[in-house]
């Protein structure tokens, strides 16, 4: 044997030492795997039972949810109903307030007339009969002081419309809560399809695309709708809208020159509103 | 009172009650809605149409289609659109005003905002 023959056969064995090791290696991890996947399947049974459970229930909460809007609707809409009686009745009682003044305004003009008509004959009378009749008819003031009162009391039904006015505002919460329950629903939904889903594979049951799973259809409702009073919105909405109307090519709208060239840009309505 | 035919198109009852409500207290009582931009496009013919007022977020059809389908009709690309609607981000703004709405409304809005936005619209597109 050479020196050189030596040196080969001296690598060879180290290479089937490391082939050794490298197999204990692999056998370890692959022991290790079987190990955990036999603890796991019963694991994974119970979870998936756990899913079938929770997702029996998530029709019924979004059952739950399209009945809360369509009560409170039903409720919001009686009390607008409510609200109209209201105002036609606050109609009609200005309507009697003006006529109860009017015809009161025709009396005092009578009671004028008579007053006028009996100073007249007060002095053909003999003086002591004239003082009588004078101060009866001192008496028949056709000024009656409730006139000042009775001139407020349309005001006071005004005042009560802006109340209905204000309520009827406050009513198109209604509309923003639905959207937010329908943001809800939306999510509820698509969690069932994507649940329902995984369970088809896993019990091996033919499943529906997942493109079927997403739900409601989230271009019907708004899921940023918030309740907000301060105008804030308005305000943009009013000074885009005003820029646009300024615009030359919106002054020309008969032509059909795109208006997109004339809307501001991003940048100008960073600017405009400091954001 | 305005003998003009408003057209008042909202997948909420309730939004729709509230704006019929307001236009009756400002003069307009003729009329009529619907409860998506589908069935408006439906509404406007047979009933003679002179305004509409639109949600935007609604099944079917949005107020921002209903918006672009009458401004591409030759027959009613006249007839003025005020969009009320919860969405109130620039992004929507632009939006709206690129599909050609005559005005925009956020909710929740108060009867007089209806109202100046009815009489501005009525004013330049009636000049
Ligand atoms: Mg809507």
């Amino acid at each position: 044997m050479n020196k050189g023959g030596n040196a080969d056969d001296s690598n060879r064995i180290d290479e089937l030492k490391n082939v050794i090791n490298l197999g204990k290696q692999i056998f370890g991890f692959f022991d290790g795997l079987m190990r955990f996947y036999y603890e796991i399947t019963p694991l994974l049974g119970r979870i998936n039972q756990s899913i079938e459970e929770s997702s029996s229930k998530l029709p019924r909460a979004s059952d739950s949810l399209s009945r809360v809007t369509k009560e409170t609707e039903r409720a919001t809409i009686e009390i607008l109903d409510i609200l109209e009686t209201m105002s036609q009745t606050i109609e009609e009682g200005k309507v009697q307030i003006q006529e109860y003044r009017t015809r009161k305004q025709k009396r005092n003009d009578t009671i004028r007339i008579c007053i006028r008509y009996l100073d007249t004959v007060a002095q053909t009378l003999p003086v002591e009969d004239a003082g009588k009749l004078r101060k009866k008819i001192s008496e028949i003031t056709p000024e009656s002081e409730d006139e000042d009162i009775l001139s407020s009391v349309p005001g006071y039904f005004d005042r009560i419309a802006d109340y209905t006015s204000d309520i009827s505002i406050s009513l198109q919460v209604q509309d923003i809560t639905s959207q937010q329950l329908a943001a809800v629903n939306h999510l509820v939904e698509s969690v069932h399809g994507r649940l329902k889903h995984l369970l088809d594979n896993y019990s091996g049951a033919e499943s529906s695309p997942i493109s079927e799973m997403v739900g409601s259809d989230p271009s019907t409702f708004d899921a940023e709708a918030e309740y907000n009073r301060s105008g804030d919105k308005q305000n943009l909405a009013d000074a885009l809208s005003e820029q646009h109307r300024q615009s030359p090519a919106s002054q020309n709208s008969n032509k059909e020159a795109s208006n997109t060239q004339i809307l501001p840009t991003q940048a100008e309505i960073d600017k405009m509103f400091g954001s | 009172m305005s003998d003009k035919r408003v057209l008042v198109v909202d997948d909420s009852a309730t939004m729709r009650r509230i704006v019929i409500n307001t236009l009756k207290t400002i003069g307009y009582t003729n009329v009529v809605e619907a409860a998506d931009g589908k069935e408006a496009l439906g509404q406007i013919y047979p009933n003679n149409i002179d305004f509409v007022i639109t949600d935007w977020n609604m099944p079917n059809m949005s107020g921002i289609e209903l918006t672009k389908a009458i401004r591409n009709d030759g027959n009613y690309s006249h007839i003025p659109v005020l969009i009320v609607t919860t969405r109130g981000i620039k992004e929507d703004i632009v939006e709206a005003l690129r599909a050609k709405v005559n005005g925009y409304i956020v909710k929740p809005f108060t009867p007089q905002v209806l109202k100046d936005k009815i009489d501005q619209i009525m004013k330049t597109t009636t000049q």
